[in-house]
């Protein structure tokens, strides 16, 4: 049995170190980065484990590398006012 | 809407491709995780006074954003404990989602906003109350990225 608060907890404690790696425009390295490590380390885990250790070992931290990437990626984005209206939504103006 | 009826349909033709076991293979959870970053990211920057907008600051929709934090930590107690009583699918589903969200609503205020009120009043006094206002404001202004729990928890 595990639970995404484990993760969540691993998560706040790095949080801190992990920001610095999004500071400014690094995003456009880190982003494409955690996403590919978070892809490589679950298409590892699949490869190695037996179908029935699978769920433990998906649900760690370097599984959700990516997810965290496009969080801070996003608070990023909107704590440093760069969302304006985006093009595309100009087109759904109501 | 495009953005909502694309992760509709990648959600069912992933559960048509890989069945319940989705979340043991490799792609459709970090596929799902970029969608829900798209869908946010198409929210937040539509204009504050569209109907997209709207769905996710109404009323309703705050209040869920308000209490995920408890819905997120007791829900899954509470699911699994029901599931032991061996009822139907639909009653198990509608009960712990019925009961989740009550347990929730009471955590809210009744301990969670408690423990904020004393993470406000200690702020202060260390005179971080400029910083804890400006962080508030900008979670509440994303609060409509509580819709999406597990990416949300991940980014505050």
């Amino acid at each position: 049995m595990s639970w995404t608060l484990v993760i969540e907890e691993i998560l706040y404690a790095t949080l801190p170190v992990f920001a610095i790696i999004f500071v400014k425009n690094r995003w456009r390295y880190s982003l494409p980065a955690c996403l590919a490590a978070s892809l490589a380390y679950r298409e590892a885990v699949v490869q190695l484990y037996p179908i029935n250790d699978l769920a433990f070992h998906l649900w760690q931290y370097p599984s959700f590398l990516g997810h965290y990437a496009i969080g801070v990626t996003l608070a990023s984005f909107y704590a440093n006012r760069k969302m304006s209206v985006a093009k595309f939504n100009r087109l759904f103006p109501r | 809407m495009i953005a909502v009826t694309s992760l509709l349909l990648s959600q069912y033709l992933i559960g048509s491709i890989y069945s319940i076991d989705n979340n043991k293979a490799a792609f459709p959870v970090v596929l799902f995780a970029l969608e829900y970053g798209a869908l946010i990211y198409f929210v937040l920057t539509s204009p504050s006074a569209s109907r997209v907008r709207s769905g996710f600051t109404n009323r309703v929709a705050i209040s869920a954003g308000k209490i995920s934090y408890s819905t997120y930590t007791w829900h899954l107690p509470i699911e699994l404990g029901l599931y032991q009583l061996g009822l139907p699918a639909l009653a198990w589903a509608a009960i712990s989602t019925a009961l989740a969200l009550t347990v929730a609503s009471w955590s809210f205020r009744n301990l969670e906003t408690p423990f904020l009120e004393l993470r406000n009043r200690f702020l202060a006094v260390k005179g971080w109350g400029q910083a804890l206002s400006e962080s508030e404001r900008i979670c509440d202004e994303v609060s409509v990225m509580a819709v999406s729990p597990d990416l949300v928890r991940f980014t505050f």
